[in-house]
């Protein structure tokens, strides 16, 4: 069985010339197929096998211009569907989940001018999720006038802190990078200066787990986090057990906090967005079903 | 040798001192824990700029024996500097002197944006390529990854309600109880890596 490899020209037009330029692509172009007896096994859950796959791709000179126009097409409908929220704007309010709820009434229970830590954990690529919704929790928090403390393990979080505190009205203090991961929070927790909340802002999953496990008890203050919705499973744990009083996650959460403040933003633009994009997988799925179904007819047909 | 017993020594006691002071709870031992917590973070800020140096190093030879992809490197370098320089030079306020922040709003931030928005397209590609019920395995995760897109939609949970919930449920217990078995099996690695370095018998630091 011959197997791709890294170095070998991509016979799929996706970012053709451009190979191994971006991190998924290597993953995404072929299905991949484990090395272990186990991982065999486990491969039929994921992909066809190499060889099915690749007798069905390879491209014939007739069919290969259809294939890149309808790549082309495919394409175009993915950037028109991401970008159709900035275009057509429903206007709607969104209802308050339970979260949000729970995370105002968190923040409401906040004595007036308490100063508050936020831990920044996350870098650029995150912030276009969780920018409008820190954006609302800050203008939140500007409305019970209290001071942020901004801290943060990675270097990137610095600059995003920075970038969301600016024009913040009440004082912000930055405590800059705490490098060391674990260490840096523990210690921030032990020997920061005092404060009334702890509010974690990442989505990254190590940061989250490091700063609730080293920083939440020691502090001895209510915390609350603000994640992108990919960490919102994770979060329900550290809520179950009390660790964290509320906790609100990605760009829905923004457009209800949007529709609560009564200010229609990018939260819920980008929600839009979202859900159109959202539709567009589930038709991407269902016509990958019909394509698998029509063409395993076909092989019996032919057999 | 001795060099590599007292660097075990070192690392067993200061992992011991840690781990024991928050068990313990000895306020005796709150001073020496806060000491080698300082350490940890200085030693932690060297590694940043010990790794940029290292970084830059290895771009500047690359640059000198013009090897392939040498412009991509003097770009890298020329940035690092250019930026550094500019939140380094005296009386600069650092991370938030004007042209950082500029570099930072207007080329770093559109820059991974840009990259991260490219994961639109592989994800619609993923959909359509490997969600397909060809087993049963499989028909179970096409069957859920629809659910959750059409439940988390908010127009469907307020015509129909019980998608409100559902969606909940399965937030709550199936993908809360795989992180929940994740989260202990990262604890008991952590347990195992642990008691390997109190125990001497993997050392990580003197690789």
């Amino acid at each position: 069985m011959s197997r791709p490899s890294r170095q070998e020209p991509s016979a799929n037009p996706l970012l053709g010339g451009l190979q191994d330029a971006l991190p998924l692509e290597p993953s995404l172009e072929l299905p991949r197929l484990l090395p272990t007896p186990l991982g065999e096994r486990e491969n039929g859950y994921l992909a066809p096998p190499y060889e099915e796959h690749a007798a069905r791709s390879a491209p014939t000179p007739g069919r290969s211009a259809w294939r890149r126009l309808g790549y082309l097409l495919a394409y175009l409908l993915v950037l028109v569907v991401a970008l159709s929220g900035y275009f057509v704007r429903s206007g709607e309010s969104v209802p308050p989940s339970s979260d949000l709820v729970r995370f105002t009434t968190f923040l409401q229970s906040l004595p007036g001018g308490t100063p508050v830590l936020v831990a920044v954990e996350y870098g650029l690529a995150g912030a276009g999720e969780i920018d409008p919704l820190l954006s609302r929790v800050l203008d939140h928090l500007a409305l019970r006038s209290a001071g942020l403390l901004t801290v943060s393990t990675q270097p990137q979080g610095i600059g995003v802190a920075e970038r969301m505190t600016t024009g913040y009205p009440a004082p912000v203090e930055s405590l800059g990078l705490l490098p060391g991961e674990a260490a840096g929070a523990r210690l921030s927790a032990l020997h920061g200066p005092p404060v009334g909340a702890l509010l974690i802002v990442t989505d990254n999953p190590h940061a989250f787990q490091v700063w609730v496990e080293q920083a939440v008890g020691r502090l001895g203050v209510p915390a609350a986090a603000v994640l992108s919705l990919g960490l919102r499973p994770q979060a329900r744990a550290y809520e179950q057990s009390g660790q964290l009083r509320a906790v609100v996650a990605g760009l829905g959460a923004a457009a209800q906090y949007e529709s609560l403040l009564g200010r229609p933003g990018v939260g819920r633009r980008g929600l839009d967005s979202l859900l159109a994009l959202s539709g567009l997988l589930i038709g991407a799925i269902l016509a990958g079903n019909v394509a698998e179904l029509l063409h395993r007819r076909r092989a019996k047909h032919e057999s | 040798m001795l060099k590599h017993r007292l660097a075990t020594l070192l690392a067993v006691v200061l992992t011991l001192l840690l781990a024991a002071q928050p068990l313990l709870g000895l306020p005796q031992l709150e001073p020496p824990a806060r000491l080698v917590l300082r350490w940890a973070t200085i030693i932690g800020a060297f590694a940043l700029i010990l790794g940029v140096a290292n970084l830059l190093g290895h771009h500047f030879r690359r640059i000198l024996q013009r090897e392939g992809g040498w412009l991509y490197s003097s770009l890298l370098v020329l940035s690092a500097v250019l930026v550094a320089g500019w939140g380094l030079y005296p009386g600069s306020k650092g991370a938030a002197e004007p042209a950082v922040r500029w570099a930072f709003e207007y080329l770093l931030a559109p820059a991974e944006g840009t990259l991260l928005a490219l994961s639109a397209f592989f994800i619609v590609s993923a959909a359509y390529r490997s969600l397909r019920a060809h087993s049963a395995g499989m028909a179970a995760m096409t069957a859920g990854a629809v659910a959750v897109l059409v439940f988390q939609i908010p127009d469907v949970q307020l015509s129909w309600p019980p998608a409100a919930a559902a969606h909940q449920w399965l937030f709550d217990v199936p993908f809360a109880a795989g992180l929940r078995g994740l989260l202990l099996g990262v604890a008991l690695g952590s347990l195992g890596l642990a008691s390997s370095i109190l125990l001497g018998a993997w050392r990580p630091y003197l690789d």
